[in-house]
Formats: structure tokens, C-alpha cells, sequence
């Protein structure tokens, strides 16, 4: 071998949230994997909120858990506040969402990767990659060492050429601090990828010490255990609040008399940022009309008295940053500790890749994260899972993995970026979602996780777990269809205190439970003593599943057939080669998208923008006719 | 035992180390006035109410820095302590291994001296091999966390990110007419720093910690980076500003790495029972470990310590445990006294992996490595900290800095056959780190400007001469001293208190 030369199955570039998933999936699928970063000692780090999860973010995060991820089980291991969201609201909405240390995040994470067979971690600048015959060959390191690999993954975050900005200064850096990755998207575009601008922004930090925690609203943790991962026990630990108080009309006029002063206005950032998560200067000028806008005050950890303001993101030169805060109720002493400021990157438009995240350019070459034009460290593992997937199938030769849209948000995610595309960095929401009421939280784990154990991330021990809950719920299912609650004095009197009607002949108690007023701990109420022990002996997570489908029963079968009566259009495969172009019948438009996008089944090409349900009818012919037709093959929904 | 004589705080003979440095100190020429503040200026400080303490600009969150700030609050002076990166505050750039070139004493010494905080802090984070080897290694990731925890909870001490890009009198600044003030209360303040991101930050004086950062150049391999460690942003502007200042520079390199993944018990073995030749000694390629068990290093400095309380001391009678008191000019040593200053170790949150006894279970192993230019030389493999996973290599004393010249060659990854463990690549390569320092006029850190300008602006650490983590400990508490008491000088006429 020659010296500085070197090789691995398995090549990732960055170690953020994107980076770390997909290192540790090649890795425990067996392949030898390096993951090059700019510094190891910037590992996984939250460079904005020190959260994970929250409504939407949370299921991606459990789904990476069942698929065999570390994200959850390291939200559990750093977490200093806990909380479910959305109690009172319906299942679909419920996530979990995690206030986390950062620096206990990292560490973590260091030593699960430090500890992971066939993993070694490279600190060093990927300059350039080898393309040869439109298939990765190698990485080449910018002090002259040569990875040569398999397949490759970027999750290089913002780095790429990045640029921080505040006001009208700017100066070259992937993160405050950090050099960016100067050489790569030199490489990038002439292997022929297209590059685009995006920016993101973070608040600035204050001294917790300096914040009057009494004119703000206390947000306390879950007093009961929770966690994010399947596979730990849910344990309780000493919880860190958050504060809540909300911006003034005050502090709107200090951002709208310096909003002259704001990169937005002059120009020094050219991509665009993300919508769903703006800058205060951005709130302004989309919603003049609200007179407050809220302001999260979360601590950055147990080892720092910094504190993340959440909701006063902003680029603003730093004496007006320090103005908005001082007009802030409860932060009118707050010390800046941390400016604010935006960072823009070079991003790969998404539709460049197909749905295993693989480059349509360049074979071998996959891509996750940030530098998708997502934002979100969960939106970031997600894809980095997925790509590291499919970069060891790849360099296993084996087919790559998809997940779909009703099996998963990772796969509404990832069709959402390589269909749709991006105007500006994707954010996960549950509306997003046709199918939420089947992607829940709670059944994250029986939705995917024999998938996971398919590919080698989960064991048979794991799948056990998932088993055992899955029986105990069909167990507790049968239960409740055979209990009876009789018709008596003490039922109704119980029924008419929760507000619903009494019972005239006995009912099962699976019937009672699909009243809406009626929870599982009131059917072990109204249920005979002789039944009582049996009932209550159900796991808290299987009571949370026996209540929703309950109630939710109708809705979850109408999804479950709407499903089953796509699958057979969703799932219509169509040939990477297809020539749209001979194609009698497609609009100009449609046949260009088309052709560009190649949607590998009749379901994607339907949600390419510009494609008309015309369109999908004239493909669907077509696609009979010449028998060119195939099922794409998708990994089978675990509940049907 | 000998008592020895440069024990601080706590000796036998007379303690010289607080006089000594002094007579060097520009500060015994002519007093550094910081002179030219207008009237109006003046009167601002002195209007009834009105005394305030004054303020020091600590650039730079290095080992120097870190300590030059806390000892500045410590003794009632207001900071605000500058750093690029807050997240690596107080993290020491260039490997784990710390020389104890004086000796377990002067360790005890430089320790004494620093405010008790951040001594907890670096004592938490070290372990040490045997009281032979005069090395302790230091996780790096664990100093900086709880030297941060340590700086924000000093009173009087604020900590900014920023990257500063320029610095100058606030007569020049009037020169140009680029506003009176830099200061929020409208005040002028003699040195004025500035931000990449635009900010002015005005104060009495500024330490300048910044390492090799000035012109900072980072090689490794075939690549330069810019920067005064690896992968940190550099601050333009800064040398430019200080030259018109009439501040002068030399150069100074510093070789640093490579690390490797830490091998775990089985790959030691493997290493160590490769190519063995008859007699045992290693022919060819890999490692030959001679593993230490590493303790606290605050264990090892507390039983050295004992040890001194069983053995008679022939200079002083014996009368060793009288006391830390003041006889005169002697401060005797009293071991229970620095036993107590020790501490014992912070807690932590239990779900926080470097715990600090977890450090217990670390090893420090010896390699011999097979490099390409020549034959095979001796290596200290030093574990990284607990979370990193990383062990880091130093070929003997080759990780010390050297005068500047093109003496010393660059420990890059192609520099060494990197297959000391399982054929693995090097975690992190070696690489050389290139800058500037401030000529000054004390070794390891001083006045750098200020002797006829109106602001005075200091130097410490690296960027003041100082080699080793350890002289720039010390370094950081002189200058903190010697900046304290120069604007003592001037608080009586300024109202300051």
C-alpha cells in the first residue's frame, strides 16, 4: 500500500448529527468505515438549540431509534429537561422533545464512536473527490492523504464555503470560530453537481445569572419518566427549567428602527434562510400586525450558565442585538455572552439525488443534512442514517433501502426533498405528513424496527422488546373485547361523574374505551374486582396504544385503506432510463421535470411540482401498456 | 527530601518568586501612565458616586488567558475575557502531555497560584503516570468545561465570543474622529479592541493571550491552514494594529501530534507481542508498550505530599507543620495547607462521562516507532481525556517548542510510519503551528506597548514567549499581578477603586 494511501469501504465527510448517524450505521452493517471531519473535537455538536425532538422532530427521532440510530439513545444520555408535548392534543401530535447539555451531547457521542468497530474517525479537510466513469473512487485530503472507498457520504453541514455573517461583516467560517471546507465545492461542480446558496441564523446567548427568572413564565420538565430511545429504560433525573417570556412592542421597534442595518436588507447574505424558523427581523417585516412574538430562554447545559434565547434569532449588528434584549421583559439585564449571528453555505439542491439519497451524478457519492438544504439536527440524523444505509448496501452491492411515505417521516422527509426540492432549508412538520395518524410516536418502533433488525442495526434482542410490547397489546386487545362491564349502580355512577352516558346492558370494555371521556385507567375502574388485577397489569406504552386505537380506530382504517388502494400506483416502478421525451401526451413541463427528477415509482413522479394528474394518467398507461411496469421493492408496513 | 527553595507559598528559605520578576518590570523604569484622557474623561470617573473599578481586556481563552482573567477578577479588577470560540474556552490547543520541567514542587507552586477554581479545574482534569515520569496529561475537554464553569462564576468576570481583528489607543481613535466614545455610559477608555462582527470594546488595558494566532499558519502535510491551532479562525488585523502601536514580533514554531485511536486492552497486547525479536527487543514496526496506570494527579500530589510530612526536614528543624504563616520574608510550607488547597474533586453529574474517576482507569504507554526518516524512536503515547477516545503522541521532547529557524521537522502523518496500532491512520496528524510573539520585557509574558503610548496593552502565554502549559499558568498569574498593580497606580488619581 502506499504510504499516505488508504482504504475503507465507506467514506463520511462531517461529523455533525448527519455525519455520526451515518459513520455508526456503514460501521455496524460491517463496513469499514472513516468518518473525516475538520476537528475531532467538534463532534455532534448544536450549534443553535440545545434540543432534540419537539412535534414533528421528535417522531424522526424515535424512527431513528427503531431503525438503529444513536440519536435517541443520546438525547436520553444528555438530556437535562424531558417533556412530552402535545398531552392534551390528539396522538399524532405528540412528540417528545428533549432540552439537552450540549457538551455532555458531544461527549457522548465521542464515545460511541470511539467505541464502534470498524469506525476510525480522521481529522482532516476533504479537498477533492475522485471521480472516475461517474462513480466515487476516492476522498483526497488537503494534506495530501488519499481515502479511496466505496461509496462516500457529505454531511458537510454549512461548512461548505461557509461564510458567518453580522450586519454588513462577514468572514469565511463553517460555524463561529471553525475554518469552513474551502476546496470541496470547487470538486463538487466539476464532478457536475449542482451547488446553490442557503443561510441559517442562531440567537444570541445571555448569562443565566443575569436573566429575572420572575417576570418569566417557569417551564418545568416531565415529572415522570420518559424516554426518547426503545431500547433504555425510562429513568427520571434531576430536571433544569426553561423560562418563557415574549417580545414587546418595544422590542419591535428597536428591530424595525436598525432594520436597515439587517443582512436581509443589505444584502450581505444572498441565500435564503429558512421560513419557519426566522429571525426576529423577519418576523417583523412577515407579521407587522403581532404585537408579541414568543421568547424561549433554555439553558445550555448543568455546566454553563449560558442561556439559548429561542426566538430572538438574529443577524443584526451586535449593539442592536443587545438592545432587542434589554427590551425583552425579564432579560432587561440580561449580559450578552454570545452574539448572534447567520452563517450561508453552499447546499446541493436536492433533487439531484434519488430517494436512497445517492447522487444521480456521481454513483457511490451520497449525501445527508444540512448540506440537503435541510435545517434540524433530527431532519440531519434522519438522512445521515438513510445515507449511511444505503452507502454500505452500496459498497455491499446490495439494492439500496427506501422507506415510504405511509411507513415513515424519514421517508415523507427525504420524497418531500428529492421530489419537491427546496426553497429554502426543509423543517419537519407533521402537516407535512398525509398518513400522521399511523406515524406516531409511540409506534415508531413497530412500524420500523423489524427493518432495522433486516439490516443488521438492530438485534434480536431488541426485536424482542418490540415483540413482547406487540403481543402484550394484542393480549390486552383480546382482553378488553372480553371483559364485560355490567350495567350497575357503581358503573353509571362512574360514567355520569366523567360526563358520559350510563350503560342499560353490559358493554365490553373495549367499547367503553372508545368513548372519548373514558381513559384506560377508568376502565380499570369499572371493570369487575375479578378483571381488575388482569387489566391493570398492562405496560404504560401498550396502555398508550390500547387508548388510541380505541379512539382512533376509524380514522387509522380509513388511512390504512387509502394506503392499501395507492399501493398499487405508489409502488409502479418506472425504469431509471425512461425517455420522457418520446412520450406522447406529457406536457413540455412535465416531461422536463421529469426527466431531471427520474421518480423511481408512478407515486413520486405524481408529486413532482409542475406534474398533473393528466400527466400521472398518460405515465400510468403507458407504463401498462409496455409492460414495462415492476414493483419497485419496498420493505413491507409491519401493522397490516 | 530537600526542601526546595522555589516551593511557593510555602518554604523553608525566603520566597523570591514575588520579588524577582518584579526587578525585570517596566514598572520599576517609569510608571506606565495611561495618560491621555481627556478632562471631561476624568471628570466622569470622579463625579460623586461615580468610583467604578476599572476594566481589562483578556484577548485570548487559552491556559494563559484563562488564568490571567480569573486572577484579575480574583483581585477585584472587572474583565471581560475575549475568545473566538467559547466552546473550546480554556481548552489546551496542543496535546495532553504537560512537562513538569521544575519538578513535582514547582507544579505545587505554579497550582498555589492560581485562584482556587480554576486550580480545582485543573487538577479534576489530569492524571499522572508515576512520580518518575515528569509528565501529567490533562483531559483537555474536561479543563475546558469546568474552567468555563469556573470563569462564569467568578463576580466581575465576563466572558464574550468574538473574534478581534484590531486594537488600538483611544487617542488614535480620536485622531481619526471615529467617535468619542467606547464605552456605553459614554465614557473613553484608553484601549479600544475591535470585532470582525464590528463590535468596539473599550477598557484600561488589554492582555493580549493569543497564543500563535498572530500570522498563525497551520501545517500539516502538504497543507496550510490559517490559524494559531488547528482549525480555528485567525484573526486578521490584529498584528497590523499592534505594529503601529510600535509593538515588535518574532517568530515561533511548535510542533504538535499526531494522535491515534486509543487502543483498547486487546490491541495493546497485540501490539506489543508483534515482531518480537529473540532477545525482546522490537525489530521492526508497531509498539512496544510499557504501560503506566494513571491516578489523579491531584492522588499523586497529595501523597508526594505526605510523604514530605513523614520526612524530617534538615533546614528547618522539622517544624515543617508549623504553619503557612509569614515569618518575616519566609513562608514555611505547610503540607496540610497544600493539601487542603488540593480540594478534593468536583462533582459532576452522574450521567457525565469524564467523570473525574473515571480518569483512574487510563494508561500511559511507551512506543517505539518506526519512522521513515531512520530508525526507530522512543514515544509517549498519553491518553487524550475519557470522552475522546484518542491517544496522543509525542516523540519524546520533540512536542516542545523551538526558536524559530527551519530546525525540527513537521510530524505529519507521512513524517511517521503511522502503524503503530492495527495498521491504523493517525486520528488526528501531526502538524507544525507557525506565528508570531510580541517581544517583551519579561520572559514569558509583559508590557508589549505601553511604555510611551497612551494605552498600555500586555502580553502572556505563548504569545508572550512562554513554552508549556505550565509557564504559561504562571505566566498568565504574573502578568494579571503586574497589570493589577499598575493600575493601582493610577486608581488614586483616577478615583478608581
Amino acid at each position: 500500500m502506499p504510504r499516505g494511501e488508504w482504504t475503507y469501504d465507506v467514506v463520511v465527510v462531517g461529523g455533525g448529527h448527519a455525519g455520526c448517524e451515518a459513520a455508526l450505521a456503514a460501521a455496524r452493517m460491517g463496513c469499514r468505515t472513516a468518518m473525516v471531519t475538520l476537528h475531532l473535537d467538534n463532534i455532534a455538536l448544536m450549534p443553535c438549540n440545545p434540543a432534540i425532538g419537539g412535534v414533528g422532530k421528535g417522531q424522526l427521532t424515535r424512527e431513528i431509534d427503531a431503525l438503529g440510530g444513536e440519536q435517541g439513545r443520546n438525547a436520553d444520555r444528555a438530556f437535562i429537561q424531558l417533556k412530552m408535548l402535545n398531552t392534551s392534543k390528539g396522538p399524532a401530535v405528540r412528540a417528545l422533545r428533549a432540552q439537552a447539555d450540549k457538551r455532555l451531547y458531544e461527549d457522548w457521542m465521542k464515545v460511541v464512536l470511539s467505541r464502534t468497530p470498524n469506525l476510525d474517525l480522521l481529522q482532516g479537510e476533504v479537498a477533492s473527490l475522485d471521480v472516475s466513469r461517474e462513480t466515487i473512487r476516492s476522498v483526497r485530503l488537503a494534506d495530501g492523504r488519499c481515502v479511496r472507498c466505496r461509496a462516500a457520504v457529505l454531511a458537510t453541514g454549512t461548512f461548505l464555503r461557509g461564510k458567518v455573517v453580522v450586519g454588513d461583516r462577514s468572514y469565511p467560517a463553517g460555524r463561529v470560530g471553525e475554518l469552513p471546507a474551502r476546496r470541496l465545492s470547487a470538486s463538487l461542480l466539476a464532478a457536475g453537481i449542482e451547488l446553490d446558496r442557503f443561510q441559517s441564523a442562531t440567537p444570541p446567548r445571555v448569562d443565566g445569572a443575569t436573566i429575572d427568572a420572575d417576570r418569566m413564565v417557569v417551564q418545568q420538565g416531565d415529572s415522570q419518566p420518559l424516554s426518547f430511545s426503545h431500547w433504555r429504560v425510562p429513568a427520571l433525573r434531576r430536571q433544569v427549567p426553561c423560562y418563557l417570556t415574549h417580545t414587546t412592542p418595544v422590542t419591535h421597534e428597536v428591530v424595525s428602527a436598525h432594520l436597515h442595518l439587517s443582512p436581509l436588507k443589505s444584502g450581505s447574505v444572498s441565500g435564503k434562510g429558512p421560513r419557519y424558523c426566522p429571525s426576529i427581523d423577519r418576523k417583523l417585516i412577515n407579521f407587522p400586525e403581532k404585537e408579541r412574538h414568543p421568547v424561549f430562554v433554555e439553558p445550555e447545559g448543568v455546566t454553563t450558565r449560558e442561556m439559548y434565547l429561542q426566538g430572538l434569532t438574529t443577524s443584526l449588528p451586535v449593539f442592536v442585538q443587545e438592545k432587542i434584549i434589554h427590551a425583552t421583559p425579564g432579560l432587561e439585564k440580561a449580559r450578552l455572552i454570545r452574539p448572534g449571528y447567520a452563517v450561508e453555505y453552499d447546499y446541493l439542491p436536492p433533487q439531484q439525488l434519488t430517494l436512497g439519497l445517492e447522487s444521480k451524478t456521481v454513483k457511490g457519492l451520497f449525501s445527508a443534512g444540512q448540506v440537503n438544504g435541510t435545517s434540524g439536527y433530527e431532519e440531519a440524523a434522519a438522512q445521515g442514517l438513510v445515507a449511511g444505509i444505503n452507502a454500505a448496501l452500496y459498497a455491499q452491492d446490495e439494492p439500496p433501502f427506501f422507506l415510504r411515505r405511509d411507513q415513515a417521516y424519514i421517508g415523507v422527509l427525504i420524497d418531500d426533498l428529492v421530489t419537491k426540492g427546496v426553497d429554502e432549508p426543509y423543517r419537519m412538520f407533521t402537516s407535512r405528513a398525509e398518513y400522521r395518524l399511523l406515524l406516531r410516536h409511540d409506534n415508531a418502533a413497530e412500524r420500523l424496527s423489524h427493518l432495522g433488525h433486516k439490516l443488521g442495526l438492530i438485534s434480536a434482542e431488541q426485536l424482542v422488546i418490540v415483540e413482547k410490547k406487540q403481543q402484550g397489546l394484542a393480549e390486552f386487545t383480546d382482553l378488553l373485547d372480553t371483559v364485560q362491564v355490567r350495567a350497575c349502580e357503581d358503573s353509571n355512577r362512574v360514567l355520569e361523574e366523567l360526563g358520559t352516558m350510563p350503560l342499560e346492558e353490559s358493554q365490553s370494555a373495549a367499547k367503553l374505551l372508545r368513548r372519548p371521556q373514558v381513559t384506560y385507567e377508568d376502565v380499570i375502574r369499572l371493570v369487575g374486582s375479578s378483571d381488575r388485577e388482569r387489566i391493570s397489569q398492562a405496560p404504560p406504552e401498550v396502555v398508550e396504544q390500547l387508548e388510541i386505537q380505541a379512539r382512533y380506530e376509524g380514522y387509522i382504517r380509513r388511512q390504512m385503506s387509502e394506503i392499501r388502494h395507492q399501493r398499487a400506483t405508489e409502488t409502479l416502478g418506472i425504469p431509471a432510463d425512461f425517455d420522457y421525451w418520446s412520450l406522447q401526451g406529457l406536457t413540455y413541463e412535465a416531461k422536463d421535470k421529469m426527466s431531471r427528477i427520474r421518480p423511481a415509482t408512478l407515486g413520486q413522479a405524481s408529486r413532482v411540482p409542475g406534474v398533473s394528474p393528466a400527466d400521472v394518467s398518460v405515465l400510468l398507461i403507458h407504463l401498462h401498456r409496455s409492460q414495462l411496469q415492476r414493483s419497485v421493492e419496498m420493505p413491507e408496513m409491519s401493522f397490516e | 527530601m530537600k526542601c526546595n527553595s522555589r516551593d511557593l507559598g510555602t518554604k523553608c528559605v525566603p520566597n523570591k518568586d514575588e520579588e524577582k520578576p518584579q526587578t525585570k518590570r517596566p514598572a520599576k523604569k517609569e510608571p506606565v501612565v495611561v495618560s491621555t484622557r481627556s478632562e471631561s474623561a476624568k471628570a466622569e470617573r470622579q463625579r460623586p458616586g461615580g468610583v467604578r473599578r476599572p476594566r481589562v481586556l483578556v484577548v485570548g481563552g487559552g491556559v494563559s488567558g484563562c488564568a490571567c482573567a480569573a486572577t484579575l477578577a480574583g483581585s477585584g479588577v472587572e474583565v471581560t475575557l475575549i475568545n473566538n470560540a467559547l466552546d473550546g474556552l480554556g481548552q489546551p490547543g496542543y496535546g495532553p502531555v504537560v512537562a513538569v520541567d521544575e519538578g513535582w514542587d514547582g507544579l505545587v507552586e505554579t497550582l498555589s497560584a492560581l485562584p482556587p477554581a480554576l486550580r480545582a479545574a485543573w487538577l479534576d482534569a489530569s492524571t499522572a503516570g508515576d512520580e518518575e515520569s515528569p509528565f501529567f496529561y490533562v483531559d483537555r475537554r474536561m479543563l475546558s468545561i469546568e474552567t468555563k464553569r469556573a470563569l462564569e462564576d467568578l463576580p466581575g468576570l465576563e466572558l464574550r465570543q468574538a473574534l478581534v481583528t484590531d486594537i488600538r489607543s483611544a487617542s488614535d481613535l480620536r485622531a481619526a474622529s471615529e467617535g468619542v466614545s467606547n464605552d456605553k455610559s459614554g465614557r473613553i477608555r484608553p484601549v479600544v479592541v475591535g470585532t470582525a462582527f464590528g463590535e468596539s470594546i473599550g477598557a484600561e488595558a488589554a492582555v493580549l493571550a493569543v497564543g500563535l494566532s498572530l500570522e498563525g499558519e497551520v501545517r500539516v502535510g502538504d497543507d496550510v491552514l490559517p490559524g494559531g491551532r488547528y482549525g480555528e479562525t485567525r484573526a486578521g488585523g490584529l498584528r497590523e494594529a499592534l505594529e503601529r502601536m510600535g509593538a515588535s514580533f518574532q517568530g515561533r514554531t511548535m510542533d504538535v501530534g499526531p494522535w491515534f485511536p486509543m487502543p483498547c486492552e486487546e490491541q495493546w497486547k497485540a501490539a506489543c507481542s508483534l515482531e518480537r525479536s529473540p532477545t525482546g527487543e522490537r525489530t521492526t514496526g508497531g509498539c512496544d508498550r510499557r504501560s503506566v496506570a494513571t491516578r489523579p494527579l491531584r492522588d499523586l500530589l497529595v501523597a508526594l505530599e505526605r510523604k514530605r510530612l513523614d520526612t524530617p526536614c534538615r533546614e528547618c528543624d522539622g517544624r515543617r507543620e508549623q504553619i503557612g504563616a509569614d515569618d518575616g520574608d519566609e513562608i514555611r510550607r505547610d503540607p496540610e495547607m497544600v493539601m487542603r488547597n488540593l480540594g478534593s474533586p468536583t462533582t459532576w453529574p452522574d450521567n457525565y462521562p469524564p467523570a473525574p474517576h473515571w480518569i483512574q482507569g487510563l494508561h500511559v504507554g511507551r512506543a517505539i516507532l518506526h519512522t521513515s526518516s531512520g530508525g526507530p524512536s522512543l514515544a509517549l503515547l498519553s491518553p487524550d481525556g475519557v470522552a475522546t477516545g484518542e491517544m496522543y503522541l509525542s516523540e519524546g521532547e520533540s512536542h516542545r517548542s523551538e526558536e524559530d529557524g527551519p530546525g525540527g521537522r513537521c510530524v505529519s502523518d507521512g513524517g511517521y510510519e503511522p502503524t503503530a496500532f492495527d495498521g491504523s491512520m493517525a486520528s488526528r496528524p501531526g502538524h507544525r503551528v507557525a506565528g508570531l510573539i510580541l517581544k517583551t520585557f519579561g520572559r514569558g509574558g509583559g508590557l508589549a506597548v505601553g511604555q510611551d503610548s497612551s494605552a498600555t496593552i500586555w502580553v502572556t502565554g505563548r504569545a508572550g514567549g512562554a513554552t508549556g502549559y505550565l509557564e504559561s499558568l504562571a505566566s498568565g498569574v504574573r502578568v494579571a499581578r503586574d497589570v493589577k498593580r499598575v493600575l493601582s497606580v493610577h486608581a488614586d488619581s483616577d478615583g478608581w477603586i
